[in-house]
């Protein structure tokens, strides 16, 4: 993986209108990077289905491309919808709560010592870690995934366990179908469809073993009701408050529904400040009336996350190495890096930045 | 009291926001989404005892409603998983009905309840789900036998985080 470096100050003037005050383009890398991995996915693909599948389909073979077909779309839109999804962020709190007061709860006869969160001003829930290159705290976290450009978290964790499916399924199929093209056409003299083909199913088998490591690991992670990140950072082995069985524990990530929708919800819900001077609050106003008759309800499941306008879709063709390498990244990064840029509004922390973070 | 506040904008443009209290979360039950029932000290002047219990109970039953499994929720998540969550593009899930009740709730008891005592009940989904936000107000119109004399109260005293999480 390349690493990517700070943003030129040469490269401002020809993005950015000089009127506008100047932006960070410490996000514009990571998304680059998830654009071109669903990029990777659909250029891939388009050389599959136009050559050793079309060959296929002209001798009769009609079973691969009824196989791959399906296996494609679902991959692809499960790859899009991660890029976008919401990982279950909490926006910023509300400035009156105290960082000295001590809160301990117990989860299942587990005590958690409910840490302050100097960014987002709130005592963090059980399991919700801040992520240093989204600037926001996401519920039930597990990692944040760079080919993804997107936080692991509450809401979207069985989008993640989806997506890692589809991708060891496609993957599987395309090396399986390149290897039966090549059989089937191994009397013939060699040609641009067999380039084709090798080209194919040489991406295709170097993803599919540590695609399906972490589908191992992700399956392991469900049924123990663990997340990578607290694994990490946990010292030893402890009781874990939240494993309910096998089964629920399936259910609870899988089936199980979904709170609200924080980042739309508070946006429909604010309420108009009136005499209170607290003076982040008065730069905003709220934008909805005081007595909503009901909050609207977007899509639960997808929130773009790139508020300005730039917002390409990742991929996660190759989620199993950037998992391995992403992990000790989040352990270092834990403490919380310097330079983090300023949320943008008060009462929401915005995911506009994102600053890659690779060493 | 002087006079009495119904109305929710007149209660934010007339009154002076004294402080806030916070209804912590109560995780004993695991991360099913319940609030603390203990009375917190600071409304022992403004309201009664066990209309704030009732509030928060009836609040708690919403979203253990909302979390249930059973029944058609089962078959929702079910299918939801089975569709790839795609289904949730043209469906409006169960706990978003319910999300819906509790804001009509909320808004009724802010009305009923709340208001008249000066004091106004935040949705918890404007707080992410962690505290149940209950800011108190102080009337100008008795400036001279409240507690804080003057007019412009905001942000006076120290806003507590509630009381200790539960031991």
């Amino acid at each position: 993986m390349t690493s990517h470096p700070l943003p030129d100050d040469a490269v401002t003037p020809v993005k950015e209108p000089q009127q506008l005050p100047e932006i960070p383009l410490s996000w514009f890398f990571p998304s680059l990077f998830a654009a071109f991995n669903v990029s990777l996915l659909v250029f891939l693909s388009g050389l599959f289905f136009g050559f050793p599948c079309r060959w296929l389909v002209q001798n009769g073979e009609w079973v691969f491309p009824a196989v791959t077909g399906p296996l494609f779309i679902l991959t692809f839109f499960s790859l899009v919808s991660l890029n976008f999804s919401d990982p279950g962020i909490l926006h910023r709190g509300s400035v009156s709560e105290d960082p000295r007061t001590v809160h301990v709860v117990r989860v299942n006869q587990r005590a958690f010592r409910l840490e302050w969160c100097p960014k987002c001003l709130f005592h963090r829930p059980p399991r919700t870690y801040h992520c240093p290159w989204c600037n926001i705290c996401v519920e039930d976290f597990d990692h944040h995934c760079k080919w993804v450009n997107n936080c692991i978290g509450h809401r979207n964790f069985r989008l993640f366990v989806l997506l890692i499916l589809f991708l060891c399924l496609y993957s599987g199929a395309l090396l399986v179908t390149c290897l039966m093209f090549l059989i089937h056409t191994s009397h013939l003299p060699f040609s641009l469809d067999k380039a084709m083909a090798i080209l194919v199913a040489v991406p295709a088998a170097g993803f599919l073993i540590p695609l399906f490591l972490l589908m191992l690991i992700q399956a392991l992670s469900v049924s123990r009701a663990e997340r990578s990140y607290e694994s990490k950072c946990r010292d030893h082995e402890e009781y874990n408050p939240f494993d309910q069985g096998f089964a629920k524990n399936w259910y609870l990530t899988m089936c199980a529904p979904l709170g609200p929708n924080y980042m739309s919800e508070v946006v429909c819900l604010q309420r108009p400040v009136g005499t209170e001077r607290i003076q982040e609050k008065t730069k905003h106003p709220p934008p909805c009336p005081p007595k909503p008759c009901g909050p609207g309800h977007p899509g639960p499941q997808i929130q773009p996350r790139h508020t300005r306008g730039k917002g390409p879709p990742g991929s996660g063709e190759a989620a199993a190495l950037q998992e391995m390498r992403s992990l000790p990244a989040s352990v270092e990064k834990s403490p919380g890096g310097p330079r983090q840029p300023m949320a943008e509004s008060a009462d929401e922390a915005h995911p506009g930045t994102h600053r890659a973070r690779t060493t | 009291m002087a006079t009495e506040v119904h109305n929710l904008q007149e209660l934010r443009r007339s009154a002076s926001l004294a402080t806030k209290v916070f209804i912590q979360r109560d995780y004993s039950d695991g991360t099913v989404c319940q609030f603390q029932t203990k009375f917190p000290p600071e409304l022992d002047s403004r309201i009664e005892r066990q209309l704030f219990e009732e509030t928060v109970k009836t609040l708690n039953g919403f979203y253990a409603e909302a979390e249930k499994i059973g029944g058609s929720s089962y078959l929702e998540g079910c299918l939801a998983c089975a569709t790839a969550y795609f289904i949730f593009l043209c469906m409006e899930t169960h706990y978003e009905k319910v999300l819906k009740k509790i804001s009509r709730y909320i808004q009724e008891q802010n009305e009923k309840v709340f208001a008249p005592r000066g004091l106004l009940l935040t949705d918890p989904v404007e707080r992410g789900m962690r505290v149940i936000e209950i800011s108190i107000y102080e009337d100008r119109c008795s400036s001279g036998s409240s507690s804080s004399g003057s007019s412009s109260g905001s942000g006076s005293s120290s806003a507590g985080g509630g009381g200790a999480g539960a031991r």
